[in-house]
C-alpha cells in the first residue's frame, strides 16, 4: 500500500511540488484561452505526432520489447488522426451544447491538473491521446509512464509539450515524472491540486488511483469473450480475429481472448485458422502453454509473454510450430482457475470452445465475461440479430464489437463510429465509474446552465355546461338507446327525478337506480355497474349532490374499463401530467355522462374527482383524472330551490373556500383566476341572499353558478390548506366539509397573506404573491383599504362577517369539543393534514407546527379582523404570473 | 508614531507586464502600500504568474500592502485557479 508520500525525502517532495505548481501556473492561464486558442494548438501538435509516428514505435519497441513496429506506428497514428477527426469540431470550450426547447445550455469548465498514469503495452500512443485531449480541453497533465517505458513516453512529452507551447500554449502544461516511485504517484495522486487522476494500467495503477479519494479515470484489463455463431461471415470473421490479436501482438486489452465457436463451424473455423497461419494446439500443447504463459500461482498471465510473438512464445515454451505462425490457438474445455488459458492473455494466444448449442456458447462468454472481463469489450460475429440482441444483453461489456475485430474496433473510428480512444472504461464492473470510450468530455467538468422553465399549464373543462332555470330541459339534445339516472331517495321523492324524465325524449328507455345519500361505498358502485351492464347503457344522468355524482363517476369509469383498479388508480401523485399511474384509455362500453347538480358547492358536474370509500377495508378512496370529468354539466337552480339552510351555508362556504384556495394555489394561471373571482365575487353578493331568502331565484341561481365556476377554477389550479386541515377535522369530529371549512377560512387567509416559514415552489408565479392576490380579491369586492396589508384585513374581516351573517359556528370550541378533547386529537389532525394532498397547491408550505397552530387558531375563533391604519396606497394587479 | 506613506501607483500595459512587476517588486519598501493598475490586462502568462507571485512573496516578507486595480473576471479567475487571488487585495 503507498503510503502517500509519507517516506518521501524533503528535496523529492520539493521537486514534487514544483511540478504541481507549474501545472497549476500552466492550468490557471490555459484557462484564459479560447476553443479558437486551443484549436489553434492542438492541430500542429497532431501532425507532429503523425510525422513522428515510426519514430516514436521504433523508441516504444526498444525500450519495452513488447509488440510490433508497424502496429505501433499505426497505433500512434490513430491516436493523433482518428482521435483529432473526432475532436476537431467539437466545442470544448465555453458553451459545448445547447437545448433551447429546454432552456438547457452546457458549459465547459476544465478540470486543471490530470495526473495520468500510462501502460508499457500502449506506451507512446497513450501519451499522444492524453495530450491532445488534455489540451482540447484547456488542461495541464502531469505523465508518471510505467517505468519500463519511461524514455519514449518522455519523448513523446516532449514532442507534444514544444509543439504545444510553440503555438500558443502555456509553459508547463505538460511534464513528465523523472524517474518515479510508487510513493511518487501516491503522493501525486493525493495531492490536492491534482483535479483528476488518469490511470491507464494494470490493476495496481487503477486500483491505486481509485482509493487514492481524487476522481479517477482508471483504465484496467480485460477478457475478450468472442462468440463465433453459425450463420456468421467465416472468412471475414477468421481473417477479424487473426488481425485482431495479432495487432501489436495481442497487447491492446480489447484484444479477442476465448472464441467460442458453434459446434457446426468449429472444424471448418479451425481449418481456416490453420490455412491463414494459425497454430491449432493438440491436447497436450494446449496443457503446455497453459502451464507455461498463465502463473499458476496468480493465475494471470507471465508478464515476460506479453506482446511477444507467437513464435517466439511457442519456442520458449518447447512447441514446434512453423516458423511464420501467427497465433496459438488452445482449444478449451471450460473457463476458471482448471482452465488457464480461459483468462486474458496480451499475446497471440487464443483460447477456443466448442459449444453444441446457441444457450452453451451464450453461457461459456458469460464465463469468460465475468472471469476478469466485466464492463471491458466483447465480441460477436453473427448475421442472426436476435442472437446479436441476446448476446448484447447476456454480456456485461462496455463495448460490444459486432462482426469486427475486437480490439481495433473497441478503439473506435476505424471499423464502426464509436469515438476513438486510448482508455476503455469498464464500469462498474471493471471498478470504473464510466463504459465509455474515455473522450475530451471525461476531461472536462460539464457545468449545465439550466434556464427558469415556464410550465406547461392548462385549463379542462367539460364539453358543455348549460346553466340557469330550466337548462335541464337541454336533456332533450341527448339522444340515447338506454339512459340510466343515478340518484338517491330523497330527490326522487321531492319530484326531481321526474322533472329529468320530462325532458329526456320520450323513446328513450330510462331506468333508475337509486343509491344513499352520502359517500359512495364500492358495493354501491358495484351495484351501479351492473346495471349499467343490466340494461346496456350508453348514458349516465347523475341527479345529486357531490356523493351521487362521484358515484356515477367511478360507476362510468369500471362499466368502460372493467380492468381499471380503483385503489391503484387512487395512488398519491404530485403533479397530475407525471403521475405514475395512468387512467385507462382503452373502453369495453362507451357511455355519456350528464352530471346534474343539486347543491350548490361541490361542483362535481364540472371536477375530475370522486371520492369513495370502501368499508370493508375501512379506507378512502380518491380518484382524479380529467377522464372522470362528467361530458355534459347542468346547472339548473330548479334542483336548489329546496335546498334547506344549513346545506346552503355548509356547501356555500365550500364553494367560498374553493374559489379562495383557487385564487392563491400556484397553480393559479389567468384562466383559472378569471373563474375564481368571479365566484368569489357571487358568493359574497348572493350567498346571504340565498341563506336568507331561499325562495330567492336570482340568488339561487347565482350561487349554483358561483359553485359551478369555483369548480371550474380549483378542477385546474386544485385547493389549499383551508381544505387538508377541513378533511381531517371533519373526519375526525364529524363535521360537515363545508362547516369545517368555515372554522379554518379566515384564519388560513391571514397565515398565507403573511411571510412564509418555507415557501412553495411554484415555477409560474414571480415571488410571494398570496397577499398580492388576497388584496386583488379585496379590491375586487370593494372591500377598500390602501395597503396590501389593510387590504387582506379587510377581505378576513368581511369573510368573518359573512361567517357571521350565515350563523356559522366560529370557533371550533362552539361545536362543543373540549380543550382536552382537541389537544388529545391534535397529533393525528396534524398528521392526517399533513399527509392530505390538498396543500400541495397551497402558496405557503405548512409545517406541521403551523398545521397545530392554526388548529389552535380555529379553536379559540375570532379575534382576527382588526384593521390597522397604514394609508399609502399599493397596486397590487402586477406581477402575479412570470 | 507612525506616519501613513501615500500609495504608489503602478500602471500595466499588456506590454510590460512581467518587466515592470519585477521593477516594482525591487523598489517594494517595508510598509508600503502599491496600487496595480491592471485594467489595461487582458490576460496574464506564466511570466505575469511569477512575477505577481514574487511581487506577492516580497510585499508579505516587508509588510507591504498590494492592491490589483481593475482585474477583469477571466484574469482574476485564473489568479484564483494559480492561488494567488488571496495574496492580493482587490479593488474596482
Amino acid at each position: 500500500m503507498p503510503d502517500n508520500g509519507a517516506s518521501l525525502s524533503e528535496e523529492r517532495i520539493a521537486y514534487l511540488e514544483g511540478l504541481v505548481r507549474q501545472a497549476r501556473t500552466a492550468a490557471a492561464i490555459f484557462s484564459q484561452c479560447t476553443q479558437e486558442d486551443v484549436d489553434r494548438i492542438v492541430k500542429p501538435m497532431v501532425l507532429a505526432g503523425l510525422e513522428k509516428a515510426q519514430y516514436l514505435a521504433r523508441l516504444a519497441i526498444e525500450e519495452t520489447r513488447i509488440g510490433v513496429l508497424e502496429d505501433k506506428a499505426i497505433k500512434n497514428m490513430v491516436a493523433t488522426e482518428f482521435v483529432y477527426n473526432y475532436v476537431k469540431d467539437k466545442p470544448t470550450v465555453g458553451v459545448i451544447r445547447e437545448y433551447p426547447e429546454r432552456g438547457l445550455v452546457e458549459l465547459a469548465e476544465p478540470i486543471g491538473v490530470i495526473f495520468s498514469l500510462t501502460p508499457i503495452t500502449n506506451p507512446t500512443s497513450t501519451v499522444l491521446f492524453k495530450c491532445i485531449m488534455a489540451i482540447k480541453t484547456r488542461n495541464a497533465v502531469i505523465f508518471s509512464p510505467h517505468p519500463s517505458a519511461w524514455r519514449c513516453c518522455s519523448e513523446a512529452v516532449k514532442i507534444m509539450y514544444e509543439t504545444a507551447v510553440k503555438h500558443g500554449a502555456p509553459e508547463g502544461v505538460f511534464t513528465c515524472l523523472e524517474s518515479h516511485t510508487l510513493q511518487d504517484n501516491a503522493y501525486l495522486m493525493h495531492h490536492k491540486d491534482v483535479g483528476l487522476i488518469d490511470a491507464t494500467g494494470g490493476p495496481g495503477a487503477v486500483k491505486a488511483a481509485y482509493s487514492s479519494g481524487k476522481p479517477a479515470l482508471g483504465v484496467g484489463p480485460g477478457n475478450t469473450p468472442v462468440y463465433l455463431e453459425k450463420t456468421a461471415d467465416l472468412d471475414m470473421a477468421v481473417v477479424d480475429i487473426i488481425t485482431s490479436k495479432t495487432f501489436d501482438n495481442g497487447t491492446i486489452c480489447a484484444s479477442e481472448q476465448t472464441v467460442v465457436i458453434d459446434d457446426e463451424i468449429y472444424d471448418r473455423v479451425l481449418k481456416k485458422f490453420a490455412e491463414l497461419g494459425a497454430h491449432i494446439c493438440n491436447e497436450k500443447e494446449t496443457e503446455l502453454l497453459g502451464r507455461t504463459v498463465i502463473d499458476p500461482t496468480t493465475g494471470f498471465m507471465q508478464p515476460m509473454a506479453v506482446g511477444q510473438k507467437a513464435a517466439d512464445i511457442a519456442r520458449f515454451v518447447g512447441m514446434k510450430v512453423k516458423p511464420n505462425t501467427k497465433l496459438l490457438i488452445a482449444p478449451i474445455k471450460g473457463v476458471g482457475r482448471e482452465y488457464p488459458l480461459s483468462v486474458e492473455k496480451l499475446f497471440p494466444v487464443l483460447a477456443i470452445y466448442r459449444a453444441q448449442s446457441v444457450d452453451e456458447a451464450l453461457k461459456v462468454c458469460v464465463d469468460v465475461n465475468h472471469a476478469g472481463g466485466l464492463g471491458h469489450t466483447a465480441v460477436i460475429f453473427s448475421n442472426n440479430d436476435a442472437v446479436i440482441r441476446q448476446f448484447g444483453d447476456v454480456i456485461n461489456a462496455g463495448r460490444i464489437i459486432v462482426n469486427s475485430p475486437g480490439s481495433i474496433g473497441a478503439l473506435g473510428g476505424v471499423y464502426n463510429d464509436m469515438v476513438p480512444t486510448f482508455s476503455f472504461g469498464c464500469g462498474t464492473g471493471g471498478g470504473n465509474n464510466t463504459t465509455d470510450n474515455v473522450n475530451v468530455y471525461h476531461y472536462l467538468n460539464i457545468k449545465r446552465m439550466a434556464r427558469r422553465a415556464r410550465a406547461h399549464m392548462w385549463f379542462r373543462v367539460p364539453n358543455q355546461i348549460y346553466f340557469n332555470m330550466n337548462a335541464v330541459e337541454n336533456l332533450r339534445n341527448f339522444p340515447s338507446r338506454s339512459t340510466l339516472i343515478i340518484t338517491n331517495p330523497a330527490l326522487e321523492q321531492i319530484g326531481h327525478v321526474d322533472a329529468v324524465r320530462r325532458c329526456i325524449p320520450p323513446e328513450t328507455p330510462v331506468r333508475v337506480t337509486i343509491i344513499p345519500d352520502a359517500e359512495p361505498d364500492i358495493k354501491i358502485v358495484k351495484q351501479g355497474v351492473e346495471a349499467l351492464h343490466f340494461y346496456k347503457a350508453d348514458q349516465i344522468i347523475a341527479l345529486g349532490g357531490g356523493s351521487v355524482i362521484d358515484a356515477a363517476k367511478i360507476m362510468k369509469l369500471q362499466y368502460e374499463s372493467p380492468q381499471a383498479d380503483l385503489e391503484e388508480l387512487a395512488a398519491p401523485f404530485l403533479d397530475i401530467r407525471k403521475r405514475v399511474v395512468q387512467y385507462p384509455t382503452e373502453r369495453v362500453n362507451h357511455s355519456r355522462l350528464i352530471a346534474i347538480s343539486t347543491t350548490s358547492g361541490t361542483g362535481s358536474e364540472v371536477t375530475p374527482f370522486a371520492v369513495m370509500t370502501d368499508k370493508e377495508r375501512g379506507i378512502k378512496v380518491t380518484l382524479a383524472d380529467y377522464s372522470l370529468t362528467p361530458d355534459v354539466a347542468i346547472v339548473d337552480p330548479q334542483f336548489v330551490m329546496s335546498m334547506p339552510k344549513g346545506l346552503t351555508v355548509d356547501t356555500g362556504v365550500d364553494c367560498l373556500t374553493h374559489a379562495l384556495e383557487a385564487g392563491v394555489s400556484v397553480f393559479a394561471s389567468p384562466y383559472t383566476d378569471s373563474n375564481a373571482m368571479q365566484a368569489i365575487r357571487l358568493v359574497f353578493k348572493y350567498l346571504p341572499e340565498a341563506y336568507e331568502h331561499p325562495r330567492d331565484e336570482e340568488a339561487r341561481t347565482m350561487m349554483h353558478n358561483a359553485a359551478c365556476i369555483a369548480a371550474i377554477a380549483f378542477s385546474n389550479a386544485s385547493v389549499g390548506v383551508n381544505h387538508a386541515l377541513a378533511h381531517a377535522f371533519g373526519a375526525r369530529f364529524g363535521v360537515a366539509h363545508g362547516r369545517a371549512n368555515a372554522l379554518m377560512l379566515p384564519h388560513v387567509i391571514a397565515y398565507n397573506a403573511s411571510v412564509p416559514t418555507k415557501f412553495m415552489p411554484s415555477p409560474n408565479q414571480r415571488g410571494y404573491i398570496a397577499h398580492k392576490k388576497y388584496a386583488m380579491i379585496a379590491d375586487l369586492l370593494g372591500l377598500g383599504g390602501h395597503t396590501i396589508e389593510e387590504k387582506v384585513a379587510k377581505l378576513v374581516a368581511a369573510t368573518e362577517q359573512l361567517l357571521d351573517r350565515l350563523a356559522v359556528p366560529r370557533s371550533i370550541a362552539e361545536l362543543g369539543i373540549s380543550k382536552e378533547e382537541f389537544e388529545r386529537a391534535m397529533p393525528d389532525l396534524a398528521k392526517n393534514a399533513f399527509d392530505d394532498p390538498s396543500w400541495r397547491s397551497n402558496p405557503r408550505m405548512p409545517l406541521i407546527s403551523e398545521l397545530v397552530e392554526l388548529y389552535w387558531s380555529a379553536y379559540r375563533g375570532r379575534g382576527l379582523s382588526q384593521p390597522k391604519a397604514a394609508p399609502k396606497p399599493e397596486k397590487v394587479e402586477e406581477e402575479a404570473y412570470v | 508614531m507612525t506616519t501613513a506613506k501615500t500609495p504608489t501607483y503602478l500602471e500595466l500595459k499588456s506590454d510590460n507586464v512581467g518587466r515592470a512587476l519585477d521593477e516594482a517588486r525591487e523598489k517594494l519598501e517595508p510598509g508600503d502600500e502599491l496600487r496595480v493598475e491592471f485594467s489595461r490586462v487582458t490576460r496574464i502568462d506564466p511570466c505575469v504568474v511569477r512575477g505577481l507571485e514574487a511581487l506577492a512573496q516580497s510585499a508579505e516578507e516587508k509588510a507591504a500592502k498590494v492592491t490589483l486595480r481593475g482585474v477583469n473576471v477571466e484574469v482574476y479567475k485564473a489568479l484564483k485557479l494559480a492561488r494567488l487571488a488571496s495574496r492580493f487585495s482587490f479593488e474596482g
